[in-house]
């Protein structure tokens, strides 16, 4: 028996940091790797996929959007496609799930919410045992039922489950927390967990696919991108487990510290090299700090620019300052605009660290605009 | 810079070539009349320097001559700029052109001669082909004076480039200034003139709010929605509820006992009510039966009382028929006596009307003969009238026709006294019987006068005085003699025509027939009072009057006619007495009336005596017979002992009846009629309560179900998110603008107080070349200048704005400014010459003088030319006189 095992799809989902052509994209992909995985079950001669929750991001999402992911899937009647309610999309009572019930899902498509298994294919090789979330946050175990669900005997069991089996870091509020050792407990040949969007093994019959496109720049694991091709062999066989990339975007973390036109270089160079053939793909968030010279930091904003119409988001916290040196006050010039530029110097080093900043960036302008002016400071060096 | 000379064509007024002449080094003064042209001649220099020879704008239209408004006005200008001398010559409008020929160079034409001449004046291209520059500011022009320099652009630049320069460094003022503006320009994209957001900042601030505002609707539309899911769930619970079939089956059982049991109570409440209704039938018949025997009784004795009662009353009514025959002879005996009284009342009647009538016909007798005697009279008056009248006329001497003659007789003798007057008057004393010897125009003069009277003499006339000869008298010829013949010529014939018309020969002759006219008048008046005596006082009319008269004795003459003869009338007695008669009748009649109307007691009584006794007579013997007749009738139908048997036999049937009843309520069933109908309706009422329940819930359920997939439909949290999206995209837009705006703020205001620290430093030696001139005119006084140079206040005793200063020292001050700037630029090596155009105008004569002083001084240094209509105040100067020559 082999499927694909999928989850975190949240289609709808909206992205506030993203601008409106960054957001349409992102959100477009993800509905497009709905498709990606339909090729890569076939490919895989998979007859099944399981999809661990979280399908929808919103458990009131528009009409269009609710019957966008079932269309894809019925662009797919050879595959069995397989849903239960995640956190995000809880089948509660007339919630997303019975809106669904109520449009008609095409035969290739179930979604479990009455907990009974049923066969994962018309073969009935495999019986998939849901565990759906029924609200958003459930204090009990939502696999808590495998352990008794009648399956007819020989089969395989396969668990499909939305929830954490780890501690994320709130220790006294962690709800929707699965027994680490289900698959064990409930005599399942594999289970197909969601809710982490980063691939992860918990064990080797227990696994989390993560989201099939990143949706983040801190998603733990691999942080997603993947989806999971499962083979088994029979009930008591070790699943064989083998991620394949889906997604297409990818999310990149970053950080420089910048003193010199050296790091900039460098900071563009490892930033241009994240996906040297195609760089629309990646998105990129950057911290820096640093301090910068007059002419390094004119530097710094021309890489800034390219870089922006390079990649497909580059999002920048902080700024370098501009290096108070002595010297530089020359670049001023003499008379008054020196004379300001030493007052806001003198500002930027002194005083609460908002001040600071305000006084760096007024100095720091107006050394671009000195710079930048005709016959200016800058031109005449 | 030194202006050599200035020559005008088809400009406003100069529309021939005209020349300003004797311009020079220092003070130079064209004093002219008003309209002369002077203001002309310096917007012809200010057009020359600084308007394009290409531009058609309103300035250079100002230029045109009135009278031909196709002309190409012409300045022609001969200058030097320190060693450079050149001669300029511009057209405008019509064929424009330029040529600048500068001596020892060149000729520069068109475009190539106005960019050589801003190059060697300096001045700033200004839009729309207009250039100005520190000219601009030293040439003043009419109405000027009053205001400070306008030292923008390069002018500006050029003062400060001086001042600069003095302090022997760049003071970086200008560069700081001109980035204060450009950062305060970048601020004004995100903030108004009050300081408030606009553009994009106001916009992300509008949009955040916007988005904020929808947030909060779209998640209460979630709650509500969220409510709506939770009251479905509820209601469907209840409806299953409600919808239980056992629970309505239960209660159906329920109903149909209680209904069972209603029925038993109703069946029996039936069986009661029968054998009450047989108690009460039997109490019927009883009560029946009881009451005919009682009512026997009554009639048995009702009869006996009957017949005594008619007894009696037979007995009262042969009183009362004796009684009434006796009362109804009195009442005829009564009658009797009042138609005895009728008949004398109607003879003593019959005699009064035959003595009226008697009596009325005297009247109308005497009446008639007074009425004839009224006729006869009225008529003779009449016809003295008319004879009186016909008197009247025939007199033609009236009084008007008195006067007439009386004034012509006066005219007439004023005529002959006035004729007199002019006549030659003659005397004679002649001897007796001489006078026949004499005579006057063939007349002797004894025919004329006697012989010592006079004779006047008004016409040519001849005095034959026999066997002497003619003496022939001619009166002096004169127009007002001539006259005065002719009036009384004319009054004469007047008096005579008039007497003729009145029928007399003479005055005296009129005089009489006046007063025969006043007689007959009289008698007129005389013969109509008479008449007015016999006229009735309310007629005026003599002819009507008599025609009444005439009228009433035909009337009377009528009635005496219809009242006939009575032979006897004279045996009659008086009136008076046939009056008596009938009174004394009349009592006797009213007295027998009253006798016989009186009302008659007895009868009266008698009679209603009879009449009720005979009534009740009637009603008793009725009511026997009645009696009698039931009576008989009752026992014939039923005797009296088969209606005691039948009393008998209802007492039986009630005493059966009640054991029956009693018998019946023994057997009644242990049940509350009021708790089973209480029981029934209840279950009534939760079976309808339940239909009506479920129908409503599924109705709510539907109504929900329907707005709650409309609501999430809509994708409320999808919409949620998607604003919370762009809430933070424009509070992030917020957030960076304010950002902004602080940096922006804190670049301004660093870069105005380095900025103005700067301008303070180069602003020092332009106040103190102002400063000199200045305290010529106003003693330690101190001014403080604008980093426009414009001065913004003065201080003498202490610190005075410019604007409240008065107009006079307002204009001397602007005035000085200039001066200053000039000899600052001059001392510089600058280019620099003042023209002053009417300026001075509001300032005394001492203060004149110091300006005088101050002008002369500095007209060492540069030329300074001034044009005003005021000779003789600006003689005193000492400067060159201009003159203007046309060709």
């Amino acid at each position: 028996m082999r499927f694909v095992h999928t989850s975190d799809w949240q289609i709808g989902k909206v992205f506030r940091f993203a601008d409106d052509d960054t957001q349409s994209v992102l959100q477009d992909q993800r509905l497009e790797v709905i498709g990606r995985l339909g090729q890569l079950a076939r490919a895989q001669g998979a007859a099944a996929v399981v999809v661990a929750g979280d399908v929808y991001d919103h458990e009131i999402p528009a009409e269009r959007t609710l019957r966008q992911p079932i269309e894809r899937m019925r662009q797919f009647p050879d595959l069995c496609w397989h849903l239960i309610a995640g956190n995000h999309d809880p089948h509660v009572p007339g919630g997303i799930w019975d809106r669904l019930r109520a449009i008609g899902l095409p035969d290739n498509v179930t979604a479990h919410l009455d907990g009974q298994a049923t066969p994962m294919d018309p073969a009935g090789t495999a019986w998939v045992i849901p565990g759906g979330l029924k609200r958003r946050h459930v204090a009990t175990d939502p696999t808590a039922d495998m352990d008794t669900a009648p399956t007819p005997p020989g089969v395989i069991r396969v668990g499909l489950a939305h929830g954490s089996v780890r501690d994320f870091g709130d220790t006294a509020h962690n709800p929707n927390r699965i027994a680490i050792d289900r698959a064990r407990q409930a005599g399942l040949s594999y289970l197909a967990l969601g809710d982490w969007h980063g691939m992860q093994r918990i064990d080797e019959r227990t696994w989390y696919s993560g989201t099939p496109e990143i949706d983040g720049f801190d998603r733990g694991g691999d942080g997603g991108g993947n989806a999971l091709v499962v083979e088994l062999a029979g009930p008591n066989a070790r699943p064989e487990v083998t991620s394949h990339r889906v997604g297409r975007f990818v999310w990149h973390r970053d950080s420089a510290t910048l003193t010199g036109a050296q790091d900039i270089g460098a900071l563009e160079h490892r930033l241009r090299n994240i996906d040297p053939q195609e760089a629309g793909r990646v998105l990129v968030w950057l911290s820096v700090r640093g301090a910068l010279s007059l002419e390094d930091l004119q530097t710094y904003q021309n890489t800034l620019d390219a870089l922006s119409s390079a990649l497909r988001l580059l999002r920048v916290d902080g700024e370098p300052a501009l290096l108070p040196r002595a010297d530089d006050l020359d670049l001023f010039g003499t008379g008054a605009v020196r004379e300001a530029a030493r007052l806001l110097s003198e500002r930027a080093a002194t005083g609460p660290e908002e001040q600071r900043d305000i006084a760096v960036a007024a100095l720091r302008r107006l050394a671009l605009a000195v710079h930048a002016a005709p016959g200016g400071k800058g031109d005449a060096s | 810079m030194i202006l050599h000379g200035l020559e005008v064509a088809q400009l406003r007024k100069f529309i021939t070539p005209t020349r300003l002449c004797g311009l020079g080094p220092g003070l130079n003064v064209l004093a002219a009349r008003n309209e002369f042209g002077k203001s002309t001649l310096l917007a012809a220099l200010r057009a020359a320097f600084m308007l394009r020879h290409s531009s058609r704008g309103q300035p250079v239209r100002d230029l045109l001559p009135l009278s031909d408004r196709g002309a190409g006005p012409t300045v022609r200008v001969d200058f030097s700029i320190g060693d450079v001398s050149c001669q300029m010559e511009k057209r405008f409008l019509s064929r424009p052109s330029m040529t600048l020929q500068v001596a020892g160079g060149e000729t520069f034409r068109n475009d190539d001669a106005e960019e050589q001449l801003q190059q060697i004046m300096g001045l700033e291209a200004q839009g729309r082909g207009e250039a100005t520059g520190i000219w601009s500011a030293l040439w003043v022009t009419q109405g000027d004076s009053l205001r400070q320099p306008d030292l923008s652009g390069r002018a500006g630049d050029r003062l400060t480039a001086c001042l600069e320069g003095e302090l022997g460094n760049i003071t970086g003022g200008a560069e700081a200034t001109r980035l204060l503006a450009t950062v305060r320009e970048e601020r004004a994209v995100l903030l108004d003139g009050r300081g408030h957001p606009r553009g994009r900042y106001k916009s992300a601030i509008a949009e955040e709010e916007a988005a904020i505002a929808q947030i909060g609707r779209l998640v209460e539309r979630r709650r509500v929605l969220e409510d709506d899911i939770e009251t479905l769930a509820e209601q469907r619970r209840l409806l299953h509820h409600a919808d239980d079939a056992t629970r309505h089956e239960q209660e159906m059982a329920d109903l149909a006992q209680a209904r069972h049991e209603r029925e038993r109570l109703h069946q029996h409440a039936g069986r009661l009510r029968a054998a009450q209704a047989e108690v009460r039938v039997a109490q019927g018949a009883l009560g029946l039966v009881e009451e005919d025997i009682a009512r026997r009784a009554a009639l048995e004795t009702r009869r006996q009382q009957l017949h005594a009662r008619a007894t009696e009353l037979r007995d009262a009514m042969e009183a009362a028929r004796q009684r009434l025959a006796r009362a109804e002879q009195a009442h005829a005996e009564r009658q009797h006596d009042l138609d005895r009284a009728m008949a004398q009342l109607r003879d003593a009647r019959e005699v009064h009307a035959r003595v009226r009538r008697r009596e009325q016909a005297g009247l109308w007798q005497r009446e008639r003969a007074d009425a004839a005697t009224l006729v006869t009279r009225l008529e003779d008056a009449a016809r003295d009238v008319a004879r009186a009248e016909v008197h009247l006329a025939t007199c033609r001497v009236d009084d008007a026709m008195i006067d007439r003659l009386r004034a012509a007789e006066r005219t007439a003798d004023r005529a002959t006294a006035q004729c007199r007057a002019y006549a030659t008057r003659l005397e004679f004393g002649l001897l007796p019987d001489m006078a026949r010897q004499v005579s006057i125009n063939g007349v002797p003069l004894d025919d004329v006068a006697q012989s010592d009277a006079a004779v006047e003499i008004t016409t040519a006339t001849t005095l034959h005085i026999a066997g002497i000869g003619d003496i022939r008298i001619q009166p002096p010829g004169d127009s007002d003699r001539d006259r005065a013949l002719t009036a009384r010529t004319r009054a004469r014939e007047a008096l005579a025509q008039l007497l003729a018309q009145a029928g007399c020969d003479d005055m005296a002759q009129a005089l009489d027939a006046h007063a025969a006219w006043r007689q007959a008048e009289r008698a007129v008046s005389d013969a109509r009072k008479m008449q007015a005596h016999l006229l009735p006082a309310d007629m005026a009319d003599p002819a009507a009057a008599l025609a009444t008269a005439k009228a009433r004795i035909m009337d009377l003459d009528r009635q005496l006619a219809g009242a006939g003869d009575d032979d006897a009338a004279a045996t009659l007695p008086p009136l008076p007495d046939a009056q008596a008669a009938v009174t004394t009748a009349e009592a006797r009649v009213e007295a027998a009336r009253a006798a016989l109307l009186r009302p008659d007691g007895e009868n009266r009584q008698a009679r209603d005596m009879l009449t009720r006794h005979e009534t009740e007579m009637e009603q008793a013997t009725q009511q026997l017979e009645q009696v009698t007749r039931e009576l008989a009738a009752e026992r014939v139908s039923q005797p009296d002992e088969a209606l005691s048997a039948r009393r008998d036999a209802a007492r039986a049937a009630r005493d059966a009846a009640e054991g029956a009843v009693r018998a019946c309520e023994a057997d009644c069933p242990d049940v509350d009629e009021a708790m089973v109908d209480a029981k029934i309706s209840r279950l009534e009422r939760a079976l309808e309560d339940r239909r009506t329940r479920v129908g409503e819930l599924r109705q709510s359920i539907a109504a929900l179900s329907s707005r709650i997939e409309i609501a999430e439909g809509d994708g409320l949290d999808e919409r949620i998110a998607g604003h919370e999206r762009l809430r933070d995209g424009h509070a992030r837009e917020r957030a960076e603008c304010a950002r902004q705006v602080e940096i922006l703020t804190l670049l301004a205001d660093t870069l105005a107080t380095t900025a103005r620290e700067a301008t303070e430093q180069y602003l020092a030696p332009l106040t103190r070349a102002m400063e000199p001139a200045l305290r010529g005119l106003f003693p330690r006084a101190q001014v403080t200048l604008g980093q426009d140079f414009s001065i913004t206040a003065v201080t003498r005793n202490t610190q005075e704005q410019f604007g409240d200063l008065s107009d006079g020292t307002r204009e001397q001050i602007a005035v000085l400014a200039r001066l200053g700037m000039a000899d600052l630029l001059h001392t510089r090596g600058q280019h620099a010459m003042v023209i002053l155009d009417d300026a001075l105008t509001f300032s005394d004569s001492g203060r004149m003088e110091r300006m005088f002083d101050i002008l002369t001084e500095m007209s060492q240094r540069m030329q300074i030319i001034i044009l005003t209509c005021r000779a003789e105040q600006f003689a005193g100067l000492g400067a060159r006189r201009l003159s203007v020559v046309s060709e």
